[in-house]
């Protein structure tokens, strides 16, 4: 690729490399060619034929954009002859628009640089005047498209959604979302399978597919680099601002994780910012009442609690929750309060329900939690295998990357009980019981053992513990593994086989892994099929935890964790205490501090008093919620932090607004350690402050002075505590590609490709285990398995994106049901029903789906209403407390209307309403 | 009593001419036994029916159901050698055409048919393609490329699978050789198909025909299973398979990368090359697209011999050409000669003059978007060389001739109008141009047009043949123009004054 | 209702087209072709009714917009019903020359409906078609497979009584 050519346009010399057609070597060296068709992100394709070219010693006028390089050659781009044929091709273009419309913007330039001042065609035909408004974020005007089909191209080539088509052909020729020429052409997009992540918005050159925003409040005048803040993928983001609002987010090109794409939550999704029921002002509680309050009088209030608890029970009555939505300079804050001021190792983040049976699987075995390879390896992979991750809605720009490598050829394995669009179209789909990934994964050992396939050198020389895992793997033979897991013998040799022989394959896995009673053994089982194969350590291989949200990675490294310090440095380490005494002033508590879950026990048996949460909705999203809201209510003062009135945000004592990521500086790390700046765009309203300056407050009037002018001096003292931080810095981060970690000292380039040479502990580590049941299984009571996961369109618990038009597209969770079950049940699509738990009772409506198994039912956990956690256990891993949110038992019942009081009808109906229509 | 043998034409044109009403007449009949042949391709003179004589075949012409006893009794059958329009022919392609029956395995062989492949076999790929480089065989299906040179290409791409495509989509109006070899002589296509599979190392194959042949396709569904039965598909060791996938009416698919477009089962967009098929084709893969009767020249050539084939036609023309005369002429149908005999040897010789009264006004050669040619320019030599020189195309060899009554400008309107509805809408000096080219001629037509219009006309048109796609916005204007600067009076007359 | 309707697939689907659909069903790992479907339905209906297009869509694994496109491309995939008889008159240069304007005239003014159309009783459809590689006996003239050449305008009624 990288063979340096030399190659000349109109009397320059360019370089260029193979790969390169004409139109890329010019517009890399700033000669620009029009063109309206070619894009950076799209295979050439040669329609607008604006790019025409002149190379000497050929003949004709091909298309610039698809003639390729050649070495010597020499090009014109700007004779007379060209601009002519340019200009006669611009005049088409514009024949073909509306009387009366405005020219778009690309045209007008384009009849500008070629001097044409008018059509010469007399009453042309013009182009079919369509509109199309039924997304809810964009929309598309027939009358000024130009039919480069680009869109159709970003939607095929980018998403891998195939929602749109060009229709017809020939002068008629357009593009159209889903079947609309045969319907409703205004209703395309609303009734394709547009995921509307935006794509070919992005790619349009004419505006005929805008952004509504754009519409009704122009578009913008400048752009802030920012990050998105709703998934770990961690896009790059251009916020576009005109009069003070954000009006756009656009994918920037340059993106290190994103490369230009985005999904529907972080294109579409932030304009909760504007929300009318956002939190503005301090609230106190008392009762049933709510009364605002100053801020003054909130964060004394709050010292003085706080300081009151500590004095009068101790340390360990008071704990705090970070949010794994904040920055890592937030968290860092949060944590160095509650151990300086505090004097505790009570810290959590929602990391303990996601992925700490990763920290724990991954840290027992490699010695260090984090993903070992980058999202870019995706691209060097040459098997891909997805383990009990959604990848295509949790991860959408991941998912994406994927299908591309999955078109290119590259076969994927997927493990999932559901079939996922990425189980559709993997080349292997094991369907496993949920549960029981242990045994399937043994099961694949198994076959790599028998059959000669593990990778011997590897293993002598970067592996111990290999007896270990052999005699665990040795009675998984396919034929028990069929029996245990339901899936076929014969797919777990092939999928062993294809995983073992590949060259380079990678894995990427997430919560159906980790979401389980043996969750960490799950993630040991799964890295020691990577050591057996040597699939660790080299591009394109690697085990790569796909961690949920956008900072849950930073708020764990820099030690919102109560085991550990930042970058994972153990609490008891004498070096790391006088370290931390010499930078803080204050010890560094070695006590272990409670999860999150431990929390709760502790609140109910009224060991804890005081309880600081920010951004994280526990009593929506935890499981077993009615212990949960229990506990919460046992708390003598709990402050909750938080953008909007959470359900958690309602058992408070105290609520205080937090600002936004668009409305702070900061930086967060995604799933792949690379730390990456969110940039202020907009003040945040009426004057509430980011969420590391109410700390800094709190911590003030309780004695221990905090004082950061800006959150790079936070970063530089995280930097100075951390071995794996030290070389991280503002300046640094400036940079677009920002730093995946370990950075170890200022010059350090950053690590993309982790455990090259060696494994943090010197050699890695087998750990065989055998397969345990999960929590609970089917009887006769409860005989189905409910999976519970997230839908593409919402997040979590959703507080955001109920907070946009993204609730036009989904605007309840629902209760999906293979059809075997539903005709058995006698249920149709859209019935609501009664799911029972040993915990509780819900209400769903039912959508009828292949994606589950018979048996089995799937729902997400995105509207307070439906109130699902309350069904689930307290069940949890082992060894890092991770919920079992993956399996609990339910029965179906049949709503009795007669039974349900004047509320609950009312509340159904509008339910059912919204549901059919 | 032994029955008399007739041998009668099952071609498409043959059976329109009247040859299915002659044989639904005489099927009962205990007195003779009818044999369906290909044709040989005479079509002015069918339905025409043969028997065996003592000099060869002798055959009875435009004939009815009524001249049965006629036939019967021997009574004025002439030997068909002795037909100029066909004894004046060079037949190599279409050599056993009229004689053999498509689907005979034996009959094919008997003529020598196969030879070629047992050769190729004998071969090692390389040497196969140098045979090819030494016959000097261009493409039959218009852009006359050396053969061999799309093969090596495609010999010496590494790839897990390779692909044979035969271009059957004859989408030129006015040609109709690929669809006499489907129905007369499939078994030859199939030869040179897996000739090519041969020498490139292919694993597949596929003919895709256009919709509008039915028979072609069935006869080579037939010959397919046949020759699989015959034990002849397969390639380097491994079963070839061929398939026959129809087309769905549009013309841009006989473009070669619309075509496997269309054959990967999606709309049928031409796209940009490089990558030329015979690096990335099918699925990506190497392929080989050709045109039937290309294949259909290879067998001769392996059997015979790459110089013997180079020892016919003009420097840059080497072997025969096929041409297929219709329109107003006389003696319509299919011609077989070396290459170098002027369009005006062409239609006096074969077509022996206009049909009845009528007086020639323009020629076009090349399907719709062939130039047109005046009585004056007729002596031009039918080579590829001397047409591109003429910045025209022999294309298919179709040849369909025009009389005095034809309004140029209607026709140069009809010309323009198919390309706007056959324009596959990628690129836009097609997709706009060619509807703005039609708009103009509509214009001139109702008499609202200008000077100016006319030589906006132009303009568009060298706007269109340099920037277009492909060769259909490329090509669209060259009839229009040629019209225009022949005929100058017809479209000048029409302008509003 | 995104999310819903995202997997809700059953429409009514005529008698047989679902076991047509099942049938072509491409093998794993064989890539999926639309047009070849599209010709089977084609085939067996007489035209592709754009409602199967979910069904169609997900027999082969593609999206819907991919079936649509393909299908709105090609000029011979039907998407109604035609009349009990077609004919197809050649508009090819070698039937032009050779005056294939007046039969269609003739044509036309025996059924009394333009090119492209249907005749009101459901009886003909009337088409344009671009040579059917009948040229030496042009002009062309196809009713339901069966070719005529050489057929003058006078030869229209007797033509098309045989179809009545
Ligand atoms: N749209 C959207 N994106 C999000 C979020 C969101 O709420 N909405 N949340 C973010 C967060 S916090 C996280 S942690 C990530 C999570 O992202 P994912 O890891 O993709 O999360 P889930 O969808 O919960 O579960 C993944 C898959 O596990 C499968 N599964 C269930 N049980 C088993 C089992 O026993 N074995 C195996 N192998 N698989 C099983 C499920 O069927 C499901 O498809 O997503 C992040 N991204
Ligand atoms: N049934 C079931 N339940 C689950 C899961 C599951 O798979 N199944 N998955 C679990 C997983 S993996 C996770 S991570 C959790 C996530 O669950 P949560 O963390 O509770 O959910 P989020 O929606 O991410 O956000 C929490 C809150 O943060 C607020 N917020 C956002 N940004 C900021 C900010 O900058 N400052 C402040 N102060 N607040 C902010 C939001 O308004 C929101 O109220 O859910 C868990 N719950
Ligand atoms: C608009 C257009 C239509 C074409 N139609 C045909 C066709 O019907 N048959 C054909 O063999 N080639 C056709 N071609 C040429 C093919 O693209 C290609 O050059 C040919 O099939 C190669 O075969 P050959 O090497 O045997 O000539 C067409 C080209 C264009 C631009
Ligand atoms: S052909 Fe068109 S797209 Fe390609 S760049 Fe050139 S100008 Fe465009
Ligand atoms: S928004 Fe995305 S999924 Fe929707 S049509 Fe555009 S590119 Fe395709
Ligand atoms: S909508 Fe935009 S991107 Fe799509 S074809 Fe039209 S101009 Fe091109
Ligand atoms: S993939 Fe994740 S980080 Fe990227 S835009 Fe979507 S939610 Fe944001
Ligand atoms: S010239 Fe016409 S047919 Fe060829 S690619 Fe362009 S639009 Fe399509
Ligand atoms: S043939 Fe080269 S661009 Fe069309
Ligand atoms: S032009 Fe009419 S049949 Fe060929
Ligand atoms: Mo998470």
């Amino acid at each position: 690729m990288n063979d340096a050519i030399l190659i000349t346009i109109d009397g320059k010399p360019v370089p260029a490399h193979s790969g390169d057609t004409v139109f890329t070597a010019a517009k890399r060296a700033g000669l620009a060619i029009p063109g309206l068709c070619s894009s950076e992100h799209l295979a050439p394709f040669g329609s607008c034929r604006l790019c025409v070219c002149e190379v000497e010693g050929q003949k004709g006028t091909p298309a610039s954009c698809t003639t390729p390089v050649q070495a010597g050659m020499v090009v014109h781009t700007h004779t007379d002859r060209l601009v002519q044929l340019r200009r006669n091709v611009t005049e088409l273009l514009i024949s073909e628009q509306p009387d009366g419309g405005v020219l778009p913007a690309a045209l007008q330039e384009l009849a500008r640089s070629v001097g044409l001042d008018r059509v010469r065609y007399r009453q042309p035909a013009v182009r079919e005047r369509i509109q199309d408004s039924s997304n809810p974020f964009f929309t598309f005007d027939n009358a000024r498209c130009v039919s480069c089909a680009r869109c159709v191209r970003a939607c095929d080539e980018i998403q891998g959604t195939f929602a749109l088509t060009m229709a017809g052909r020939g002068f008629g020729s357009r593009p159209m979302a889903g079947t609309s020429c045969y319907g409703d052409p205004a209703t395309g997009f609303a009734a394709s399978n547009c995921v509307s992540c935006g794509a070919c918005v992005k790619e349009c050159p004419t505006g005929a597919l805008v952004e509504k925003t754009v519409q009704l409040q122009g578009l913008p005048r400048e752009t802030v680099r920012t990050t998105c803040a709703y998934c770990g993928v961690g896009c790059t983001f251009d916020a576009g601002l005109r009069d003070g609002r954000v009006v756009t987010m656009v994918p920037a090109d340059d993106g290190p994780s994103n490369h230009g794409h985005a999904c529907m939550k972080g294109r579409f999704g932030w304009t909760y910012i504007y929300a009318e029921d956002r939190l503005t002002s301090p609230m106190l509680r008392s009762g049933d009442t709510w009364q605002a309050i100053s801020w003054e009088a909130a964060l004394d209030r709050l010292a003085f609690e706080f300081t009151r608890i500590k004095t009068e029970f101790g340390p360990d009555a008071l704990a705090a929750i970070s949010s794994s939505r904040g920055t890592n300079e937030e968290n860092y804050l949060f944590g160095k309060f509650i151990r300086c001021v505090m004097g505790t190792n009570h810290i959590d983040n929602c990391a303990r329900v996601c992925h700490s049976a990763t920290v724990t699987g991954m840290m027992e075995t490699l010695g260090a939690s984090a993903a070992t390879n980058a999202i870019l390896d995706l691209d060097q992979a040459k098997l891909i295998m997805v383990v009990g991750a959604n990848p295509t809605e949790s991860h959408p720009v991941v998912g994406a990357r994927i299908k591309q490598a999955h078109r290119r050829g590259v076969p994927l394995i997927v493990i999932d009980p559901r079939k996922t669009e990425l189980a559709r179209l993997a080349n292997l789909h094991l369907p496993l019981k949920p549960g029981t990934n242990v045994a399937l994964l043994n099961g694949l050992g198994h076959v790599m053992m028998k059959e000669g396939l593990l990778d011997r050198p590897f293993i002598d020389a970067r592996t111990d513990g290999l007896d270990d895992w052999l005699k665990a793997v040795e009675p998984c033979t396919p034929e028990w593994t069929e029996h245990v897991t339901g899936v076929p013998a014969d797919l777990i040799r092939q999928a062993a086989r294809l995983y073992a022989t590949s060259g380079a394959s990678l894995c990427v896995h997430g919560l159906g892994m980790t979401e389980h009673r043996w969750g960490s053994h799950g993630v040991m089982a799964l890295v020691d099929l990577a050591l057996a194969t040597g699939n660790l350590g080299k591009p394109g291989t690697g085990i790569n935890p796909l961690r949920g949200q956008n900072n849950v990675q930073g708020a764990s490294d820099v030690g919102c964790l109560p085991t550990y310090f930042t970058g994972y440095q153990a609490l008891d380490d004498p070096a790391l205490g006088s370290l931390h005494q010499a930078v803080t002033g204050r010890p560094l508590p070695t006590k272990r501090g409670m999860k999150t879950p431990d929390m709760w026990d502790a609140a109910l048996a009224g060991r804890l008093k005081g309880l600081w949460i920010i951004g994280y909705d526990v009593a929506q999203t935890d499981p077993n919620l009615r212990k949960v809201r229990e506990a919460l209510r046992h708390i003598d003062f709990l402050v909750v932090q938080d953008l909007f009135m959470s359900e958690t945000a309602k058992l408070a004592h105290l609520v205080l607004p937090g600002a936004s990521f668009l409305e702070k500086d900061g930086t967060f790390t995604n799933l792949e350690r690379r730390i990456q700046r969110i940039r202020k765009a907009v003040d945040p309203p009426h004057g509430i402050q980011p969420d590391w300056q109410v700390v800094c407050e709190v911590s003030t009037r309780m004695g221990y002075p905090m004082s950061y002018r800006h959150p790079s001096e936070i970063m530089d003292e995280i930097a100075r505590l951390t071995p794996m931080f030290a070389g991280v810095s503002y300046d640094r981060l400036e940079s677009p590609d920002g730093l995946q970690w370990p950075v170890p000292e200022a010059g350090h380039g950053g690590t993309a490709l982790m455990h090259r040479d060696r494994f943090p502990k010197g050699k890695a580590h087998f750990v065989g285990v055998d397969y345990l049941p999960p929590g609970e299984s089917p009887t006769e009571e409860y005989p189905f398995t409910l999976i519970t996961g997230r839908i593409l369109q919402h997040y979590n618990c959703g507080a955001q994106t109920r907070r946009t038009d993204i609730l036009d597209v989904v605007d309840v969770d629902v209760l999906e049901m293979h059809p075997e079950d539903a005709a058995r049940m006698q249920v149709a699509g859209g019935d609501l029903i009664r799911l029972v738990s040993p915990r509780a009772t819900v209400l769903l409506p039912v959508m009828i789906s292949e994606r589950v198994q018979p048996g089995q039912l799937f729902t997400s956990f995105h509207f307070p209403a439906s109130d699902v956690n309350s069904l689930l256990s307290s069940s949890s891993d082992d060894q890092s407390r991770c919920p079992e949110y993956k399996v609990s038992i339910v029965r179906v019942e049949p709503v009795d209307w007669e039974e349900l009081d004047a509320d609950d009808e009312r509340e159904l109906e509008a339910v059912r309403v919204r549901l059919i229509t | 009593m032994s029955r008399i043998r007739l041998y009668l034409s099952n071609d498409t044109s043959s059976c329109a001419a009247g040859t299915e009403r002659l044989v639904e007449a005489w099927r009962k009949r205990s007195d003779v036994e009818l044999v369906r042949t290909s044709s040989r391709g005479a079509f002015f003179l069918e339905p025409m029916v043969e028997r065996e004589s003592p000099e060869g075949r002798l055959a009875w012409c435009r004939v009815t159901a009524d001249d049965l006893p006629k036939i019967l009794a021997g009574e004025g059958g002439i030997p068909v050698s002795a037909i100029p329009f066909l004894s004046m022919q060079t037949r190599h392609t279409f050599a056993t055409f009229g004689v053999t029956e498509p689907l005979s395995v034996e009959a094919y062989q008997a003529q020598g048919g196969l030879a070629g492949l047992r050769a190729a076999q004998a071969m090692s790929p390389p040497a196969i393609i140098l045979e090819l480089k030494a016959s000097r065989l261009r493409g039959r299906g218009g852009a006359a490329f050396p053969v061999w040179k799309k093969w090596d290409v495609a010999a010496t791409e590494e790839a897990d699978r390779k692909y044979v495509v035969a271009n059957a989509d004859e989408g030129d109006a006015g040609t109709y050789c690929d669809r006499m070899i489907m129905e007369g002589d499939p078994f030859r296509l199939i030869e040179g198909m897996l000739i090519c599979a041969r020498a490139i190392g292919a694993g597949a194959g596929y003919i895709y025909c256009r919709q509008e042949y039915p028979a072609a396709r069935a006869t080579v569904q037939a010959a397919i299973r046949a020759a699989g039965e015959a034990g002849w598909l397969e390639s380097g060791g491994k079963p070839f398979v061929i398939e026959v996938v129809s087309g769905a009416g549009s013309y841009v698919c006989g473009e070669e990368t619309a075509l496997l477009e269309s054959l990967e089962g999606r709309r049928g967009v031409v796209r940009a090359r490089p990558p030329h098929p015979a690096q990335s084709g099918l699925y990506g893969k190497p392929t080989i697209v050709s045109n039937v009767l290309t294949f259909a020249t290879v067998p001769n050539i392996l059997a015979r011999g790459g110089s013997w084939h180079a020892s016919m036609g003009t420097e840059g023309s080497r072997g025969t050409a096929v041409l297929q005369l219709g329109g107003r002429v006389r003696q319509p149908g299919l011609i077989e000669v070396p290459f170098g005999l002027t369009l005006r040897e062409v239609l006096d010789q074969f077509g022996q003059g206009m049909a009845d009264g009528a007086r020639l006004k323009a020629v076009q050669v090349g399907g719709p978007l062939g130039s047109l040619f005046t009585d004056a320019q007729l002596d031009i030599p039918i080579c590829f060389d001397a047409f591109a020189k003429a910045e025209a195309i022999l294309g298919h060899g179709g040849i369909v001739v025009f009389d005095d009554e034809t309004d140029m400008l209607e026709l140069s309107r009809h010309l323009m109008a198919f390309v706007a509805d056959e324009s596959c809408g990628k690129c836009v000096p097609c997709r706009i141009g060619s509807l703005r080219a039609r708009e103009i001629l509509d214009t001139i037509q109702r008499g609202r047009a200008t000077a100016a219009d006319l030589s906006l006309l132009t303009e568009l048109g060298d706007t269109m043949k340099a920037t277009s796609l492909c060769g259909l916005g490329a090509r669209a204007p060259y009839p229009v123009l040629s019209a225009l600067e022949h005929f100058p009076m017809e479209f000048h007359s029409r302008l509003q004054r | 209702m995104l999310a819903l309707k995202r997997y809700a697939v059953k429409t009514a689907l005529p008698n047989g087209l679902d076991n047509l659909l099942a049938h072509a069903r491409p093998s794993h790992g064989d890539p999926p072709n639309i047009l070849r479907i599209l010709h089977a339905v084609c085939e067996v209906y007489g035209y592709i009714d754009p409602q199967f297009i979910p069904a169609i869509a997900q027999s082969q694994g593609v999206t819907e917009a991919d079936v649509a496109g393909v299908l709105s491309y090609y000029p011979s995939l039907y998407t109604q019903p035609a009349g009990r008889h077609r004919i197809q008159v050649c508009l090819g240069e070698s039937c032009l020359a050779n005056r294939c304007d007046r039969v269609v005239e003739a044509i036309q003014s025996a059924l009394g409906i333009p090119l492209g159309q249907t005749t009101p009783d459901g009886r003909f459809t009337l088409e344009p078609v671009s040579c059917v590689g009948n040229c030496a006996l042009s002009p062309s003239v196809r009713i339901d497979g069966a070719l005529q050449g050489r057929v003058r305008p006078g030869d229209v009624p007797r033509l098309l009584d045989r179809y009545r």
